[in-house]
């Protein structure tokens, strides 16, 4: 997957152009869509407990890949807003968005045989074709997000976008 | 007690139940949807995928660029096991340490005729990049959240500041 960092930029990069359209939308709001992009990275966990070690202690078959997935998505943005006090909706709708758009932009790596991993489960096994744009490594998909963040943060910042309208 | 929290509570432990649920099933049944053998497979009886084609991530351990080969190490359930890459095209920027995806013939025991190679990280370091940065975004994104909700340990609770 890309890293975290651009995983909780695009949330921002399309959530901001939005709030100048929606009065409701302010930063508040687009940081939690922001944190939603993080969910998928929650797949992580594996580095500190091996799948293989939940198998051998519950004697069943294990993986973590739901994780990243957008069912493993739904599931952990309810977890997540179900303890805001007030407007769970939004805050389940916003992770769930940021969410979505870690599992797009993953889907976009490259995998040698062009198509991607099972993130469509659990409501598919077919793996979605990728354009292979880009390895996880690569450090000019970063730039290009903080790139596109920096303009995106100075309309906002300024008011520039008022000039276009 | 409070009974919010006892709810809040018992409701995200049953969608992290869902979750847990999804990855007993994910690893009951994903090999089944999957076009290749899984890895333990290839491990644990290599004779019986003989001539398959087979997709796996490993990490280069040597690159010979006379012969056109590389060998990997493919981490699998059962534990590590190295095989040799045929038609690996050395020119391609990556040294041992780094991570590539193979799909590729099986050809014995040890050899995988590939027919595509990957570079996912290009060297041991990229892994280090990756994580720097990610942490940089999980501390980024920390420091952002709570200057605009506070969250309440004792009521299991996040409200607006």
């Amino acid at each position: 997957m890309a890293d975290l960092l651009t995983h909780i930029l695009v949330p921002y990069v399309l959530l901001t152009p939005a709030s100048w359209q929606f009065e409701w939308l302010t930063k508040r709001w687009i940081i939690i869509g922001m944190a939603g992009a993080a969910i998928p990275d929650l797949v992580k966990v594996g580095i500190v407990l091996d799948a293989t070690v939940v198998e051998s202690v519950l004697g069943l078959p294990f993986s973590y890949s739901p994780i990243s997935s957008v069912g493993g998505v739904l599931c952990l943005a309810g977890a997540i807003a179900i303890f805001f006090e007030s407007q769970r909706r939004r805050v389940f709708l916003l992770l769930l968005f940021g969410g979505l758009t870690s599992l797009v932009v993953d889907g976009l790596r490259v995998f040698a045989d062009g198509r991607s991993g099972f993130w469509l489960y659990p409501f598919t096994w077919w793996r979605p074709p990728t354009p292979s744009l880009y390895v996880t490594s690569d450090i000019r998909v970063l730039i290009v997000a903080i790139l596109i963040s920096t303009v995106v943060f100075a309309l906002d910042r300024w008011g520039l976008y008022k000039m276009a309208e | 007690m409070d009974w919010g929290a006892v709810g809040r509570l018992s409701i995200a432990v049953l969608l992290l139940g869902g979750v847990f649920g999804m990855g007993v099933h994910y690893d009951s049944n994903a090999g089944t949807h999957y076009p290749y053998p899984d890895t333990t497979e290839v491990k644990v009886s290599p004779e019986t995928q003989t001539g398959t084609e087979v997709f796996v991530f490993g990490t280069i351990e040597e690159i010979n660029e006379a012969q056109n080969t590389a060998r990997i190490r493919i981490e699998t359930d059962e534990g590590p096991f190295t095989v040799e890459v045929t038609k690996f095209s050395t020119q391609r920027n990556v040294q041992p340490g780094g991570v590539v995806q193979v799909v590729g013939t099986f050809q014995s025991e040890s050899v995988i005729e590939a027919d595509t190679v990957r570079v996912v990280n290009a060297a041991e370091s990229s892994n280090i990049y990756k994580y720097a940065v990610s942490l940089v975004a999980a501390v980024l994104i920390v420091v952002v959240f709570v200057q605009y909700w506070r969250v309440n340990v004792r009521t299991l609770s996040i409200g607006r500041r």
